[in-house]
Parts: structure tokens; sequence; C-alpha cells
């Protein structure tokens, strides 16, 4: 009996098929890669939100009103966008992500220092910023304003244009592993079980609020670490799944179910913080996972703004590229720059020059 | 698979250590035609559910290769037979060998299953555990109707070549 399948075997139809080259491999991974990890698919926190609606039509609740939600369907949210986190396309060392955040933001010019001549404008930007995937080559930024919209003043004379492309001599690889610095090799270093992930993240934000002088709300302060670095565009989906999944461990959770921000729907979350001018509201798409952008949400009127106004908005994307564009790099003002104290937060802690080019 | 983390280097490198198997596997049942779509289906699961692949993945690979054509069989149903007749029925013009292997033939002429078993003891090399696992069934099954398909595939082998063995008795 061994005979048939020694015969079958020399009878393979597949014997002598060439495997894939280098290039078709890669090209295959890229269109794999490409796309989303987990389909679409009805959110489960789109479920729990209207069970809890339900409740509160039938009298059984709190009663019905149209914005936020509090805690539990929060947390279905930050789960079911966790669970939903696509896969980060494989990045060849020698690219570059380049994140891009598009927003608005409020904008003010005063060119004698007299109140009579000071202007206002919604300004819209494109910020975007070339990360080198294997931190071994320096990054590159810039930052372009677009259409203004006055709000205040007699609108003339316009801001300056400035010039925000830069890059420095230091890399990555060159930066302290602390979360001032939010590098793929720090942040690799992270916990990524959620209540290991959120004691972490507690720590830090207590030390950055004890450095500042400011004893803020903790809660507040942990969820603001967490924004800033879902937002910065640096951390791959586990840790974006990992992060999703702490922040759903903080109390004071808020819900906003359907907001828009430049264009793009989602739903929002934010941590109750009644009485304080203004909070910081993450906005993501549960059904694809993804971390769509921020909304700086008026909580209490100043200003021209009342409460439930938004101050300021912005969306990100993230993608790899394989090279910085030569324009870029022709307009990039260039600095050198140490760290001068690396506990410090790096606005702070670097001191930069400008270098001759 | 050297690395546990599930994320796009692991991928990655599931990618590179299986697309060969699998292409075989594939080219084995649909033939060099259809088989890169069977890949790429096949590894477009695997990205989408990376979690759920097996450890060792080549076994998870096969079943979900298998479940693939099974799923799709109506679909490649046609192209497959177009391959199997391309395979018998070279093109006047084709180069090479024009007889086909008789075992090819008896494997067409086996019940699905059993010839299943033998290809995937035969070219895939696998254990009746892992033939169990890609198809869905008891180890125990496995080893009887393998047994069971070795039989028949040698009465058909045996009728192929000597056609005059299985005449009736006059």
């Amino acid at each position: 009996m061994t005979d048939l399948i020694d015969r079958l075997r020399q009878s393979d139809p597949a014997e002598g098929v060439a495997t894939y080259d280098e290039l078709t491999v890669r090209r295959n991974l890229n269109a794999l890669t490409g796309t989303p990890r987990v389909t679409r698919r009805a959110p489960r926190w789109a479920l729990a939100a209207a069970a809890a609606l339900a409740v509160a039509a039938l009298g059984l609740g709190p009663a019905l009103a149209p914005t936020p939600m509090v805690n539990s369907a929060a947390a279905e949210v930050l789960t079911a966008t966790a669970e939903a986190v696509p896969a980060d396309p494989v990045a060849g060392p020698h690219q570059y992500w380049k994140i891009t955040e598009q927003g608005v933001e409020v904008l003010g010019y005063n060119p004698d220092d007299d109140p009579a001549h000071a202007s206002t404008w919604d300004a819209e930007y494109v910020a975007t910023e070339y990360v080198s995937v294997d931190g071994t080559r320096p990054n590159w930024q810039d930052k372009k304003f677009g259409e203004l919209t006055l709000v205040e003043g007699p609108g003339s004379p316009l801001p300056p244009e400035h010039n925000n492309a830069r890059t420095m001599d230091l890399t990555d690889s060159n930066l302290p592993k602390v979360f001032a610095y939010p590098t793929a090799a720090f942040l690799a270093t992270l916990p990524q079980e959620p209540t290991a992930l959120i004691a972490a993240l507690r720590a830090e934000a207590a030390a950055e609020q004890e450095q500042a002088g400011n004893p803020a709300d903790l809660d507040a302060a942990t969820f603001d670490l967490i924004r800033r670095i879902l937002v910065s565009g640096r951390a791959d989906a586990a840790l974006t799944s990992a992060l999703l999944r702490s922040t759903a461990q903080l109390p004071n959770l808020v819900l906003d179910e359907d907001v828009t921000v430049r264009g793009v729907s989602g739903v929002g979350i934010r941590l109750d913080r009644s009485g304080e001018g203004t909070a910081w509201e993450l906005v993501l798409d549960p059904a694809d996972g993804q971390v769509l952008g921020q909304r700086h949400v008026v909580l209490a009127p100043f200003g021209r703004w009342q409460v439930g106004e938004v101050h300021s908005e912005s969306i990100f994307t993230r993608e790899l590229v394989d090279a910085v564009p030569q324009e870029l790099q022709d307009r990039a003002l260039r600095f050198t720059c140490h760290i001068e104290d690396p506990t410090e937060i790096a606005e702070l802690g670097m001191l930069c020059e400008a270098a001759e080019r | 698979m050297r690395t546990t983390r599930r994320d796009a280097a692991w991928f990655e490198a599931l990618y590179r250590a299986h697309h060969a198997a699998v292409l075989r596997y594939a080219v084995r049942r649909v033939g060099p035609d259809d088989a890169d779509d069977v890949v790429a289906e096949v590894f477009a699961t695997a990205w989408r559910r990376l979690a759920a692949v097996g450890e060792p993945p080549l076994p998870w690979l096969y079943r979900t290769a298998h479940h693939h054509l099974l799923h799709h069989q109506r679909a490649h149903a046609q192209r497959v037979r177009l391959a199997v007749r391309l395979h018998a029925e070279p093109r006047p013009d084709a180069p090479g060998p024009a007889v086909r292997d008789p075992l090819l033939d008896v494997l067409d002429r086996l019940p699905p299953d059993d010839a299943e078993l033998l290809r995937l003891t035969a070219w895939e090399d696998l254990t009746p555990t892992d033939i169990a696992y890609v198809l869905g069934i008891a180890p125990g099954t496995v080893r009887t109707r393998l047994h069971r398909a070795r039989q028949r595939a040698q009465t058909l082998l045996a009728e192929t070549l000597d056609p005059a063995f299985c005449e009736e008795p006059s």
C-alpha cells in the first residue's frame, strides 16, 4: 500500500511549480495588508446604545436626552473599536509613515499690538509628518494653512505666511524612550494588557501633573495622555487596540453618538468634566476600528463660544510612503538638536539651533 | 514562526513561510490558472482573522483552502472541470508528454472524499491527525477511510493498467 502513496508522490501535479518571486511576494503582501483586517459588521456598541435609548424611552431609565450617554455605552464603543482595529500594513524599513492631520484651529494676528487691529480667524490647515519606519533617519514635518474664515476683528492685514517645513538631525533612535517622545521603539515597551497599560499611563499622567505643578483630575490627565498617543499616529494596531481597551476602564466617560469632523462621521468619547471650559474628545469609527480624529468641545461658555460648540477639530490619516517629497526636503528648515533634559516634555527638554543650509 | 504577536510582521512571516505550500495545494486541486486566486483567498482570510490562525499554521491554511474550495465549489466547478479536461486532453499543439499519469485518472474516479484523503497524505504529507483537522472529521475516521481509499485506488489502478483484470469471467 505504501507503493501507492509513493507513486502518487511521483505524480504530483505541483511538481516543478514555481513559487512566487520576491516582487510578487511583496506585491501580494501589500495588496493583502492594505485591506481592513476585520470586515465591516454591525457594531456591538450600536446595540448597546439602542438598548439604552429603548429603556429610557419606556420610562425605565433616566430621561431621554440627545447627548450624552455616560460610561457603559461609551465603554462598549471603545471595546468595539478596539476589536475592529485593522492590522498595520507591512512596512519596509526604508519607508516612512506619512501622518496627516487635517483640521481647523483658531488663528489670531495683531500686527502692532493695537487691540483695534487684532483679528481672529478659523484657519484650515494640513499638518504632515514623515516618520522613518526604522527610526534611523530624520523625520520631516510641515504645516500649511488654507482657507481663513474671519471670526473677529478687521480681518486685515492677514497673518504672514510662514514656512513650517522642518527636520532635525536627531532620529527617533537618538531620542530617549519616554512618553515625551512617543517613538515606535518606546511605545513597543508599553504593556498591552489593558489593566497594566492604564496603570502605566496613570503613573505617567501623575508625574506630568507633578512636574507641571498642575494637580488636575488624574483621570482627565490620563485620558489626555491616551488621546495624545492615539492622535500622534505613532501607535501601531496592537497598541491602539490596547489603548482603547484601557480607556474603557476610565470612569465618567461620555459618548457623543453622532459627531462629524471635517465631514467625516464618527462617535465622540470624552471624559465628563462638567464645569471645565473645554474638553478634548476622541472621534472613533467603531465599525472599522479607526481613530478618526479629535474635537475640542466647549463645556462652559467663554468668549464667542457657547456650550456644545467646537473650538477646534482635526482628522488623521496614516499611510506608508517610500520617500519624503523632494519639495519638502528642499524647503525644510534644518535644525541641530540635543536633549537637554530627557525627563522634560519634548518642547522644553530639547534644545535646537537652525543649521546652516 | 518566531514571533507570537499577531501583527503585520507575523503575517508577513506566515505568508513567506507557507505561500508556496498553499500554492502547490491549490495547483493540485484547481490547476495553475486558478491557484493564485485560492492562495489570495486563503491569506486574505488569515489576514482578516489573524488571531484565529492555528499553530502550527499550515493545517489551518489547508483547512481554510479546503473550506474555500467547498464554499466556492459551484463557482469553481466549471473551471475545475475545465482544468481537469485540459489536463486529460492536452491541446494538439501542446508540447511535452501527451500521456497522463494513470494514477491521476484513478483519483478522478474515486469518491471525492477518498481522493482527498490520498492527496493530503501523499502530496501535503499530512498525518491522519492533521488530515482530520483539515477535513473536520475524527482522526479514527480518517484512518478507516484512508485504508478503504487505498484499497479502492489500488483496485482502480490495477483495472486501468490491465483492463482484463476487471473483466467478468465468462
